[in-house]
Formats: structure tokens, C-alpha cells, sequence
């Protein structure tokens, strides 16, 4: 029998066509089912274009842009985020077994072949179900009448950006690990690791650094791509104003019209897919060091695993050492800051579980034990001396007051009667909030104690009796463009207010300094133009017949002239002192300070050019407002008597607390209740006192008792 | 022709393979075998290209092996657990094979299912053990390769498909000049085909020999001593020795000839030699490295 077959020249290059139509047609599914999926987005286009039933070209053109990059910002990064690993998960599927590994590696194909090919299978199973859904959402947009090729354009390179950038990532973890199962957890851990390290470092800061905060602080978040993109990438519509055909009084009335729409921050894709080019090389690095022996490891790296096993030890410290010990202490415990003895504890037993967990996994074995003392010291050691250095503030993290000259601006917000959230820029006030800053700190511990234990006593009765509360809030930006966050609690004594040297007298001699006042106050209005204002003030208080008082509010209009010279008094109490007063001294502030609010709009002027909105001022005064109040009599809005504090207005909100409010301002909601004409001859109502009265014949149905 | 010089490899600290040397001649049929984890397999994996050695040179035809594509596709490998599609059938796999060896012979492809006998459209994982072995034959024959590189290849098969594929692998043989390297236990198939052995212990070169040589190295007497000698002269140098009655069954390291005149100095009433099995040879050989099969009373 002669075999000899047809010779044919070698078929072996960087791309083999047989492997590549095989990866489609055997993982057909994954792509179908997606690709299924996908097209339900232009069925629901195709519905909401029938049920608009608007054929205008430009406007559905742009309307389909529209939609389309709000999937590219919102869905597309989930969507290719989970996709991509499945794609990765069927062309290097053959990598975590023994017998697929070795059929593969025995084909006269490199390497270079089978990392092209499969990859390149790879990136078309993730194309082909955004094709068919592009596809049909053009057919959608030709069948409306409009078609918006630019807007089609970027929606396809930015599908195919984050699709590379994905898969290629997926494929990168897929060369790290060999065992199937390992493969999406360990993309999904390092899709998220940054920003979840992020909160988990700051969560544990916290409980070491008086004042230092556990928030999120968003600094790594390009390193987790998805939430990075979903934050900072998002649809952008251009208007322009048209004038209509309408003429209202006289008045041109304009129609919005949509004339573009942007991907704003679009680039961000592109940098992505770049780092996707050193993700695809990175794993084709690995791809050639790789051993084939390794299928089925957890870590196919080989100097990759001890960083396995302490990464996973360390993050199990960190982690399952802060819940352990919120569960066993931390729980029991009064205030924030850890105990460190039960801490380390915790994080030891914690760091010691993660550290035999990736041993096992590594090992693939239960029987890691022997031998492991030395690793586990290194653990404990290090989880001490961490734990140490933050205990210790090694790192000065806890003491940090940033220089002066450092400081580009500092965001102040104080908790008082009246709430202070103010930005400072000039150097003598960065410096005033550095001094209350260092204040705060110097009574660390104090402050700390009473975090902790935030009541003073128990009285007789077992009422306890809690210190007064306030916090200080710094927002730091510094000219490097970096940030320093910090929020202290700060409970004090009320006779503790004008006690120079603590800790609430620094806040308070901040709070009211005139500069950081005029800061607070003036800072917006002194860079924009005011266009009106207004007052609101509680003008009567209506006594119920069961004794329930309830005020009604007036609100007077100003003209910008008005609102200038209202203005310009506030300029001049801030000046005198006036404002900022007793802000910790809750019984006097109610007792001084106005119920009436004056509304100051304006609207900013930036680089010359007058923003289209209105901003607004707030302003509480007081009876040490002086010049404010004079003008608000001088302008014939207001006389002094007509103000009335918030201890008049507030304290009477109640049944039966009526004595604070005066009897001048009351207003009988029943008449038969008010005073009689003999109560008033008697000499009961005072004399200074006027009366109205409003009725017909058969009695008065409102009698007004002012004056006095 | 098939050179292994000093191939080392290990896995994870424990030396599977130490300083391997082989020589394959071209043409030739060559039988590894050695006890259960002496490495063979792990030599085969290296020789197709699927682990990387440590040290060491694994070449055919003067060419390096490893990651030699053009090399490759004129090497067919059948390893003990051949790998398919799970959902692939006969013909796919063929299309599959079709699309990497450039040499790939349909006409053999048709002539070989009436061979086998097997549904191409049945999904291979339904066949059975045995079958799929067969399919894997089929496919790997068809790629018409210079160098056939088997391990375990006849496992599961029946009698008469084994003599059937020993057929087709000593046709190729004969006809194409195929060089082949085969692993197995089944000493006694391997003596019927190989012309050289290798013996693997514990990842080193026992020995390599032609079966010829090897069997012309060793030799069993069976040897009636005068009356008075019960028992063999100790300083007669036997690897084994067993007695009924009073014939001696003696195994020697050395040729007929020469252990005839060593035992001629004790005027024996009777020698004979008789060939040695294969399989004898590699218990007695592996014999001095504590690999006897021991008497073991229960």
C-alpha cells in the first residue's frame, strides 16, 4: 500500500486560519447569546423613534449620538468588563489543562501563532455582537431619517478602544493564573484592587490619625478603568439658542436646538487602548516564559507567587483583621481610634488565615503547615511594625499642619448656630486656619476622650449631660495640586468658649474673625454683580384658640440699588465686628440673632465673561448688626421693631410657650379671643400699643394688636 | 534521525529528567520503557515540543525542536490521553489536523475509516476508550509524519485493532523510512516491533542498546552441573539463579559464548542457552538497581 500523500508547503505563520475558524464556531454560543442581547438596544431605539414618530434628520441623527455615547460612558465599560473575561475565559481555556495544553504546544504552530490567532479570536467574539447591535442601530438611524456619521465613528472606535483594553487585560490575568476558575476572580480583583485598597487603607487610617479621613479619596481610580471611565467619561449636548417665531409682550422668545454632541473626555478610551498595546505585550511575555507544566496552578508565574501569598496575606490582614476586630472589640468600644493591642491581635489571626488561603491554593494542597513559621513571623512582624508606625505617627501623617507656603487654599467649614463653609486663598487667613488648625491638635487627646465619652455627667435623675458639639473641617489644596483632607470633633464646655487655649476658642476666634467672616460672607457677591434681593421675615404670629402660635412669613422684594446698599451696611458690621458673634454660644445666638433671612442674588463674573445663573447670598443677622439694620430702616423696608429674633419666632412654635413672643406681634386667629376694648382701657394692653381692627357688622374677624 | 543530549527538567525542585541522552536512528523503531515514573512521558512532552527542558538539546533531523513549526509538522505525536474537542467528531478533528500539517493526506483519511470502521460524524467523546485511540491513529497517521512519537499507543485497544496499528505504524515504517519513538509497557508488543530500547529509571539513561545488542548482552543458560555440585559456584558472576531438580536456570550479563566458557572450567553435563524476553531484560537489568520483583509472603 503506498501512503504517500500530497506534499503541500507549510501552512505555520503568526496567524493559522484553522484555529481561528475553529475558536468561532466552537464558542458560537457566548458570541450569539451576546450578540442576542446586544440587539434589543435597537429594538428599543426602533420603538421609541416609531412612538416619537420625529423624521427631522439633523435632530434624530444627533439624538441617535445621543443614546449611542451614553452607552459607550455607561454601558459599554460594565458590559465589556464582564464580556471580555468570559471571551478570555474560551480561546485560553486550553492553557489550564494538561491534555489541551499539550495537544496545542505539540501542533507545528509557534507560540507567536497561537497567542495571535487566539487572541485575535478573542477580540472578534467580542466585536462580532457590538457589530450586529451597530449595525442595526445605523438600519434605526437611516429608518428615522437621520444618520450621524461622526457620531457613529467615535461610538465605533470607542466600542473597539474599551473592548481591547479589556480583552487585553483579561488575557494578561489569563497568562498570570492557569486554573480556570481562578482566572475571573483574579480579573475582577484586579479590575477593582486600586479602589478598593484605596478605601480599605483609609478606613484603617482612620482609627490611628486623630481627624484623618476614612473616605474614599479617588486618587487610584484610573488604576480600577471601569469606574474611572464611567466617572470621568460622559455625553456632552451642544445647544444653541434660536430666535422662535413667538414675540411674548414684546419679549423674543428662543427655541433650544440640539447642534452637537459630544464624547466628552473621549481621549480617555484612547489612552486605555494604548495601555491595552503594553497589557497584549505583557502577556505575550508571559505567554513565552510560560511552562506548560503549570496548568491547573492558581499562579502560573513563578516569581508572581510570593507576592500571591503576602498580597493575599496582607489584604487579609488589613481586611478580615478590621472586621475581626470591629466584631470582637471595636464593637464594645466607645469613640473611633483603635485600641492596638486587640488590633494586632486581630490582624496577626487575620494576616496568619490569608497567609495559609494562598498557600493552599498555591500548593493545591491542605498541607502547608510544615515549614511555614518563618513566613507567618514575616507577616506578624510586618503587620506589627505597620501597625506601629501608625500608632506612633512615624509618618507624621496624624501632626501634619501643611506649610504655609505650600497652601494654595484651604476650605473651612466650622458646625456653629450658623454654619461657616468658606475658601481662603490669602496667605495671612490660610495662616489663621493653620493656627485653629494646630489649636485642635494640641488637644488631641482631650478631644479624642471626649469622642469617646461625648457626656459630661448623669445627673440625679439619670439624665446625662452631653458636651456641646462642633466640628472643624479642612480641605487643604495644596500648589503641588495634591489635597489634605481633615475633620475634628470638637466637644467643649460651654464656659470653655472664651476660655483662651482650648481647642473651641481657636474655632471660635477663627469663626469670627472679620477676615474669615467677609471670606464667608462677601467672597462670592465681591466677584460677581448683584441683580436683586430679598427679604424674608416672619411678620405676624397667629395665636390659635387652643394657644398654638404659628407665624406667617412677608418677603419684600429688592430692587440691585437696594441690595447694594444693604449689602455695603453688611460690609461695614462685618467691619465693625458684628457678624460672627456667639456662633458657639447657642442661648445668646438665639436670643440676638434675626428669625428674618436676607437673600442676596448675583451672578459671578469669571475671566470677564457674566455666567448665564444666579447665585445667592444667605445672610443671618443680628441685633449687633447695626448698619445693616439702619439701612433696612433708612430704605423704609424694616424698622427694628418689626425683626424679631429666633428665640421669639422658634421658642413660640410650640403649644403653650407663647411668653417670648411679643404680645405686638400677635394676631388672634379667633377675634372673640382678643383683648377687649376694657382690658385695653384697663390698661392691660399697653398704652404705646395701636389697634386694628378688620370685620363688618356682626363683629371683627381679625384684630391686630401691634406696637408696644 | 532523533538526538536527546543531556536533557534535564525539572518541576518544582524534583528532577524529573536528569542528563538524558538518547540517540533515535533514522528509520528505526525505538522502545522507551521503564518503570512507572522514570520520566518517559516527560521525555516525550519535551521531544514534542511541549515542556521546555532545562539543559539540554532535543533535535531531529539536526534541528532544534522546540518552537521549530516547520520541524514540527513533519512530527505526529500520540500521547497516552489524546485530546479532542468536546464537541467535535471524527471529521472535525480531521478538518482541525487538516489545517496544521501541511502534509495531511486525505487520500489516506478515506482509505483508514474503512480501516477503523468508525462513524466520522459521531461525537468523539460518545466512542469509547478504545475507539477514540483509534480515531486518534487514524488522524495522527494521516499526517503523514517523518518522526511518530507514541506513548502508551496500543492502551485499550483489542488484540486484533493492536496488531492492526502495529501494522499500519510498521508499514510507514518500511515504506516511508518513519522514525519511531514509542513508550510502553507492554514489553512484550515492543519487542515484536522495536529494533532499540532505552531504558529510563528515575529520570536517567539506564541503558540504550539495539534490541539485538541488548539481547546478545545478556543470556540465559540452562546448566546441569557434575554430580556433587548442588550449588552455582560463587564466583561465577549471575545476576539470577533458580533450580528444578538439577538444572540450574542461570542469567548472566555477558554473550552465550563467552558464559558457556566460563562455565566450562566446572565440566558441566549440560548448557544451553536460551533467548531472553525483552521483558526479562528489563527485570534483570532494572534487577541491580533493587527493581527484582520481590517474593513477597503474605
Amino acid at each position: 500500500m503506498n501512503w504517500e500523500g500530497r506534499i503541500m508547503l507549510s501552512k505555520t505563520s503568526y496567524f493559522n486560519a484553522t484555529l481561528f475558524r475553529k475558536n468561532l464556531t466552537r464558542f458560537w454560543p457566548l458570541w450569539g447569546m451576546a450578540s442576542f442581547f446586544g440587539a434589543i438596544f435597537p429594538l428599543a431605539l426602533l420603538v421609541q423613534v416609531l412612538q416619537n414618530y420625529r423624521f427631522i434628520a439633523d435632530v434624530v441623527g444627533l439624538e441617535m449620538t445621543q443614546a449611542y455615547y451614553a452607552v459607550v460612558a455607561y454601558g459599554v465599560p460594565i458590559i465589556s468588563l464582564c464580556y471580555a473575561i468570559l471571551c478570555a475565559m474560551c480561546v485560553w481555556n486550553y492553557l489550564y489543562n494538561a491534555r489541551s495544553v499539550g495537544f496545542l504546544h505539540t501542533l507545528p504552530i509557534r507560540r507567536e501563532g497561537l497567542f495571535v490567532t487566539n487572541f485575535l479570536s478573542g477580540m472578534v467574539m467580542m466585536a462580532i455582537p457590538y457589530a450586529i447591535t451597530g449595525i442595526l442601530c445605523v438600519l434605526v438611524s437611516v429608518l428615522a431619517g437621520g444618520l450621524d456619521l461622526k457620531g457613529i465613528l467615535i461610538t465605533i472606535l470607542a466600542v473597539v478602544g474599551e473592548s481591547f483594553f479589556y480583552f487585553s487585560g483579561a488575557t494578561l490575568v489569563a497568562f498570570i493564573t492557569s486554573n480556570i476558575m481562578a482566572l475571573p476572580v483574579l480579573y475582577f480583583i484586579f479590575q477593582f484592587l486600586a479602589v478598593l485598597l484605596d478605601l480599605l487603607i483609609s478606613v484603617f487610617a482612620q482609627g490611628f490619625f486623630f481627624g484623618y479621613q476614612g473616605e474614599f479619596t479617588g486618587a487610584v481610580n484610573f488604576l480600577s478603568p471601569t469606574v474611572f471611565l464611567m466617572e470621568n467619561i460622559r455625553p456632552h449636548n451642544v445647544y444653541e439658542e434660536i430666535p422662535s417665531d413667538v414675540v411674548y409682550n414684546g419679549v423674543q422668545e428662543y427655541t433650544r436646538v440640539l447642534t452637537d454632541v459630544e464624547l466628552e473626555n473621549g481621549w480617555l478610551i484612547l489612552v486605555y487602548a494604548l495601555v491595552g498595546v503594553l497589557l497584549t505585550a505583557a502577556a505575550w511575555l508571559l505567554y513565552q516564559r510560560r511552562r506548560s507544566e503549570s496548568a491547573g496552578e492558581v499562579v502560573a508565574v513563578g516569581w508572581m507567587k510570593p507576592i500571591f501569598r503576602y498580597g493575599v496575606s496582607f489584604c487579609g490582614a488589613l481586611a478580615g483583621g478590621l472586621l475581626l476586630y470591629y466584631m470582637f472589640w471595636g464593637m464594645y468600644q466607645g469613640g473611633q481610634y483603635y485600641d492596638l493591642l486587640p488590633l494586632l491581635v486581630c490582624m496577626a489571626v487575620a494576616g496568619a488565615i490569608g497567609y495559609y488561603l494562598a498557600s493552599m491554593l498555591l500548593a493545591k494542597s491542605l498541607r502547608v503547615f510544615k515549614g511555614s513559621w518563618k513566613g507567618l513571623g514575616l507577616v506578624a512582624i510586618t503587620v506589627a511594625i505597620v501597625c506601629g508606625i501608625m500608632h506612633f505617627d512615624l509618618l507624621g501623617v496624624e501632626s501634619r499642619v501643611p506649610d504655609a507656603d505650600s497652601v494654595e487654599s484651604v476650605q473651612v467649614r466650622i458646625n456653629a448656630s450658623n454654619h461657616l463653609n468658606v475658601v481662603v486663598t490669602e496667605p495671612e487667613d490660610i495662616e489663621r486656619v493653620r493656627e485653629a488648625h494646630r489649636a485642635v491638635l494640641a488637644h488631641r487627646d482631650t478631644l479624642i476622650y471626649r469622642d469617646a465619652n461625648n457626656y459630661i455627667a448623669t445627673d440625679a435623675s439619670g439624665k446625662r449631660l452631653y458636651y456641646e458639639y462642633s466640628y472643624l473641617r479642612l480641605n487643604y489644596t495644596l500648589k503641588s495640586g495634591l489635597t489634605v483632607e481633615r475633620r475634628y470633633p470638637v466637644y467643649y464646655l460651654p464656659e470653655e468658649v472664651d476660655q483662651p487655649g482650648t481647642a473651641v476658642n481657636a474655632l471660635k476666634e477663627l469663626y469670627s474673625s472679620d477676615a474669615i467672616q467677609y471670606a464667608d460672607l462677601m467672597g462670592g457677591i465681591d466677584k460677581g454683580r448683584i441683580v436683586s434681593g430679598e427679604l424674608s421675615y416672619p411678620a405676624r404670629a397667629i395665636k390659635h384658640e387652643d394657644g398654638y402660635i404659628s407665624w406667617e412669613w412677608d418677603f419684600k422684594s429688592l430692587t440691585s440699588a437696594q441690595a447694594e446698599a444693604l449689602v455695603e451696611a453688611v460690609r461695614k458690621d462685618i467691619a465693625a465686628g458684628s457678624f460672627g458673634r456667639n456662633a458657639f454660644d447657642n442661648e445668646r445666638w438665639q436670643k440676638e440673632t434675626y428669625a428674618a433671612s436676607l437673600h442676596i442674588y448675583y451672578k459671578t463674573i469669571e475671566n470677564g465673561e457674566m455666567m448665564d445663573w444666579n447665585d445667592g447670598l444667605d445672610l443671618k443677622f443680628s441685633v449687633n448688626s447695626t448698619h445693616l439694620v439702619a439701612e433696612l430702616e433708612r430704605q423704609g423696608i424694616l424698622n427694628r421693631t418689626q425683626l424679631y429674633t429666633e428665640e421669639q419666632v422658634y421658642a413660640s412654635d410650640k403649644y403653650g410657650n407663647t411668653a417670648v413672643v411679643p404680645e405686638s406681634a400677635i394676631v388672634y386667629a379667633n377675634p372673640n379671643s382678643a383683648p377687649t376694648v376694657e382690658e385695653i382701657i384697663s390698661g392691660a394692653i399697653s398704652e404705646k400699643e395701636s389697634i386694628g381692627i378688620i370685620g363688618g357688622a356682626d363683629g371683627p374677624t381679625a384684630v391686630f394688636v401691634t406696637g408696644g | 534521525m532523533i538526538e536527546i543530549k543531556n536533557v534535564t527538567k525539572t518541576f518544582d525542585g524534583f528532577t524529573a529528567l536528569h542528563d538524558v541522552s538518547l540517540t533515535v536512528p533514522a528509520g528505526s523503531v525505538y522502545g522507551l520503557v521503564g518503570p512507572n515514573g522514570a520520566g518517559k512521558s516527560t521525555l516525550i512532552r519535551c521531544l514534542t515540543g511541549i515542556y521546555r527542558p532545562d539543559n539540554g538539546t532535543l533535535k531531529a533531523d539536526g534541528q532544534e525542536v522546540w518552537e521549530n513549526a516547520a520541524l514540527k509538522s513533519r512530527i505526529a505525536a500520540i500521547p497516552d490521553d489524546w485530546y479532542y474537542f468536546m464537541q467535535a467528531n471524527v471529521r472535525d478533528m480531521m478538518h482541525f489536523y487538516k489545517g496544521f500539517y501541511p502534509r495531511f493526506s486525505m487520500e489516506r483519511y478515506e482509505k483508514l475509516k474503512e480501516v477503523f470502521n468508525i462513524d466520522e460524524k459521531r461525537t468523539i467523546r460518545r466512542l469509547s476508550k478504545g475507539m477514540q485511540k483509534q480515531v486518534a491513529f487514524w488522524l495522527t497517521m494521516c499526517c503523514m509524519p517523518d518522526y511518530l512519537v507514541l506513548d502508551e499507543p496500543v492502551d485499550g485497544l483489542d488484540p486484533v485493532m493492536r496488531r492492526q496499528v502495529w501494522s499500519l505504524v510498521m508499514n510507514d515504517v518500511s515504506e516511508r523510512g518513519t522514525t519511531v519513538l514509542v513508550s510502553s509497557h507492554n514489553l512484550r508488543e515492543l519487542e515484536d516491533v522495536c529494533d532499540h530500547v532505552g531504558i529510563l529509571e528515575r529520570g536517567s539513561v539506564l541503558l540504550e542498546r539495539s534490541l539485538a545488542q541488548l539481547q546478545d548482552n545478556m543470556v540465559k543458560l540452562q546448566v546441569v552441573f557434575p554430580d556433587g555440585v548442588t550449588e552455582v559456584p560463587a564466583d561465577l558472576p549471575v545476576l539470577h539463579a533458580s533450580r528444578i531438580g538439577r538444572i540450574h536456570t542461570l542469567i548472566m550479563r555477558m554473550s552465550a559464548e563467552e558464559a558457556s566458557n566460563l562455565l566450562m572450567k566446572y565440566s558441566p553435563l549440560l548448557v544451553d542457552a536460551v533467548p531472553l524476553t525483552l521483558e526479562e531484560i528489563f527485570i534483570y537489568e532494572l534487577g541491580g538497581t533493587d527493581y527484582a520483583v520481590k517474593d513477597i509472603v503474605l
